[in-house]
């Protein structure tokens, strides 16, 4: 039995990437299960996706708690979840790498890794999304589906969307073939030059222990109950960040912000408040001066956003 | 490096196979058996299954009327006027909305109306949860809807044409919810094998139902009942309920002929000579499966009994599959706070007592069922860990007795 985990975001293609999965390992005459996740279920938020596929059919009803494969569309949600949780020597670790920083690595695991600029790879195909390029890629790391059955299973999985998206999901997907099978030659390279980075070490969410009673009666969450940021893993791996010199002090972004995460006093701007921002971007829209920007979650700033220095964009 | 491969046999042919999810795989029932009206409200896990069939009305591939209703009361009101009237009506639901339905349920099985009820089993409020257990079953237990719990998406597919024969079957006339987990069958694409369409049409039959308002002959339904006539209505409809157990006997021996796969009211899983065995129902009856079959791999005399058909209970039946085993784990994906769970008071009522019998609560409110977890049960019953009728816990892999 193999069995793959993808995290991602919802509204990232997680769950389709493993339905596509699915589709073309069945058209390789193959047993498939594939199933999603949630969390709480929006737009934005870190959700799981898995895809199991076997010689017989599938009895199995449960989580995959050991994957032979991960892969991660969201180099962010690497700081929010523990991606790498029950991956062994053996396994197998695909990582978009996004817009950010492409040397990300990760010191805690045995098994491969491989680093794939989806985003770039996905755009150039003209597609939104980075996971049929990653699932094109995964494709070429086991040998199977062939790139003819994912491309099948683009057209069967995106039936409703207009056929330029298929085209560009069918493009990607083979654009994603390609990058795994020249990926196959330098993957067990990789395992003697990764290096962490800091502030990238997986992290695991608080979780009550098992039987054990509850601190409080009734379901309640407190101020205390969890790790920064305080209303959860909203952000989609960009935060805002400041220039002072550039700024008016005209307030929109504090007027605009829907969370209360611009923190000033009296009526002097000060910085964003990281456990309240969830990313939205707003203050970035509104501001007239360029003064605020979004920036990478692992960009060094001040403890209120403050940047140091004016970035060339 | 060379690709990782994992399977060392070429792929076999399973090109009359489709990937869909348990919701899509209850979706294409409908659209095959084409309902008249379906009246409904959308509740996840529900959702995708009214997604699936509004999109097959609108492309012209089945001509249901769907009807959207303020709520799933009104859902079920107006289910029960369609299928008196002379038509075919469904619905679907769960959860919270489901707890909404259950009022016209009761009356839905008192004016004997054959309406079949998808339900994507989800935990009820509170805490608020969207994820699966049978809390919402549970709530519908007493209602005289017969139910049926599914295991995987295929049988999603197939208990919805067995329902719908089952509801109508003239000796029945009852309305029908058909069980699929939340997300663990509603939203997990699994290979199905759809019949052909002509082939369903031919199964289930035109809707006959044999004394529609719409008659010449005009009736009351639903009147007041006093106390010398309402105990006696009641009787008639407990005793319709007892003649399903024959009727799905019959309903699944056509569902056999038609598509070489059998249901039975309580099906056994490598039972015969085992010491020590597993009763429960729904999805995580197929990871069982997979742990009997690792346990016995290892010497250890173990098995399962999977609940199918829930109401009416198949008392007689249960008692015989579990005739000689002599410990027993019935495990509830549900609570009943305050007393057992209702499988476990079920199946307690009908075996012989000189088995040693434990109730294991677990999954609620979609926690993980795991392999180890079920395994950890099979190994306390085998080894004496727990006293009899002992009320025990399944949180994760462990499982626990709480005194």
């Amino acid at each position: 039995m193999l069995e793959i985990r993808f995290h991602g975001r919802g509204g990232q293609g997680a769950k389709t990437a493993s339905q596509l999965l699915a589709v073309a390992f069945l058209d390789a005459g193959r047993y498939p299960q594939a199933f999603p996740e949630y969390g709480p279920e929006r737009s934005g938020a870190p959700m799981m996706a898995y895809t199991r596929i076997d010689e017989q059919p599938i009895r199995l009803h449960a989580a995959i708690i050991a994957p032979d494969v991960v892969v991660v569309l969201d180099p962010a949600l690497i700081r929010e979840q523990n991606v790498t949780e029950g991956l062994d020597s053996q396994g197998l670790l695909i990582v978009n790498t996004g817009r950010s920083d492409p040397t990300i690595s990760l010191s805690d695991v045995e098994g491969s890794v491989l680093m794939v600029p989806a985003d770039e790879i996905a755009q150039k195909a003209g597609a939104k999304h980075a996971n049929t390029v990653m699932v094109g890629v995964l494709a070429a790391l086991l040998g199977e589906p062939s790139v003819d059955q994912l491309v099948t299973a683009v057209d069967e999985v995106m039936a409703l969307l207009p056929e330029s998206a298929r085209d560009h999901n069918r493009k990607s997907v083979q654009a994603g073939y390609t990058y795994g099978v020249s990926a196959l030659r330098v993957l067990d390279d990789t395992r003697e030059e990764r290096r962490v980075q800091s502030g990238l070490q997986s992290s695991s969410a608080a979780v009550a222990v098992e039987g054990t009673p509850f601190a409080r009666p009734g379901a309640m969450i407190r101020p205390d109950d969890y790790p920064v940021p305080l209303t959860g893993g909203w952000r989609m791996g960009k935060k805002p960040a400041v220039h002072l010199d550039r700024c008016v002090n005209c307030l929109l972004c504090w007027q605009f912000c829907p969370d209360g995460a611009v923190i000033i006093q009296g009526n002097m701007f000060l910085g964003f408040d990281y456990d309240f921002c969830k990313g939205c971007e707003i203050c970035d829209a509104v501001c007239p001066t360029q003064a605020v920007h979004m920036v990478s979650e692992t960009t060094k700033v001040g403890a209120w956003g403050e940047l140091k220095e004016v970035p060339t964009s | 490096m060379t690709p990782r491969i994992f399977f060392h046999n070429p792929g076999k042919d399973l090109s009359h196979l489709r990937v869909m999810t348990g919701a899509q795989g209850v979706a294409h029932a409908m659209r095959q058996i084409d309902p008249d009206v379906f009246p409904v409200y959308p509740i996840t896990p529900q959702t995708p299954i009214i997604q699936t069939l509004s999109q097959f009305v609108a492309d012209g591939l089945c001509h249901t009327h769907i009807l959207d209703v303020e709520s799933e009361h009104s859902a079920m009101s107006a289910a029960i006027g369609a299928g008196l009237a002379g038509a075919r009506a469904m619905t679907a639901t769960a959860s919270q909305g489901l707890a909404l339905m259950v009022e016209i349920i009761y009356l839905a099985a008192s004016l004997r109306a054959p309406i079949v009820i998808a339900v994507g089993n989800r935990a009820l409020s509170g805490p608020i949860n969207i994820h699966g257990d049978h809390s919402d079953a549970m709530l519908a237990r007493d209602s005289g809807a017969i139910q049926i719990f599914a295991e995987s998406a295929e049988e999603a597919y197939d208990l919805t044409l067995i329902a719908t024969k089952l509801a109508e079957h003239q000796e029945v006339l009852l309305p029908v919810m058909v069980g699929l987990d939340g997300f663990t069958i509603t939203h997990s694409a699994e290979a199905v094998d759809l019949l052909p369409d002509s082939a369903v049409k031919d199964f289930v039959g035109p809707y006959a139902y044999p004394f529609p308002l719409l008659d010449e002959k005009k009736g009351t339904y639903g009147p007041f009942s006093m106390p010398d006539t309402y105990f006696e209505l009641k009787y008639q409809q407990i005793e319709s309920l007892q003649n399903v157990l024959t009727v799905f006997e019959k309903v699944a021996d056509d569902f056999f002929h038609l598509s070489r796969r059998s249901y039975q009211a309580v099906e056994t899983y490598r039972l015969e000579d085992a010491e020590a065995a597993l009763v429960m129902m729904g999805s995580h009856a197929g990871t069982a499966k997979e742990v009997v079959d690792h346990m016995r791999a290892q010497g250890a005399m173990v098995g399962l009994v999977e609940i199918r058909l829930f109401r009416p209970f198949p008392r007689n039946a249960v008692k015989e599959a579990l005739s000689r085993i002599s410990k027993i784990a019935v495990l509830d994906k549900a609570s009943s706070p305050g007393t057992f769970p209702p499988l476990f008071l079920d199946v307690a009522a009908s075996i012989d007592k000189m088995s040693k019998l434990i109730s294991v609560i677990y999954g609620l409110g979609g926690r993980n069922v795991s392999v180890a977890g079920l395994q950890d049960v099979l190994e306390g019953i085998v080894a004496d860990r727990f006293p009899n009728n002992a009320a025990c816990y399944l949180f994760g892999n462990k499982v626990w007795h709480m005194t």
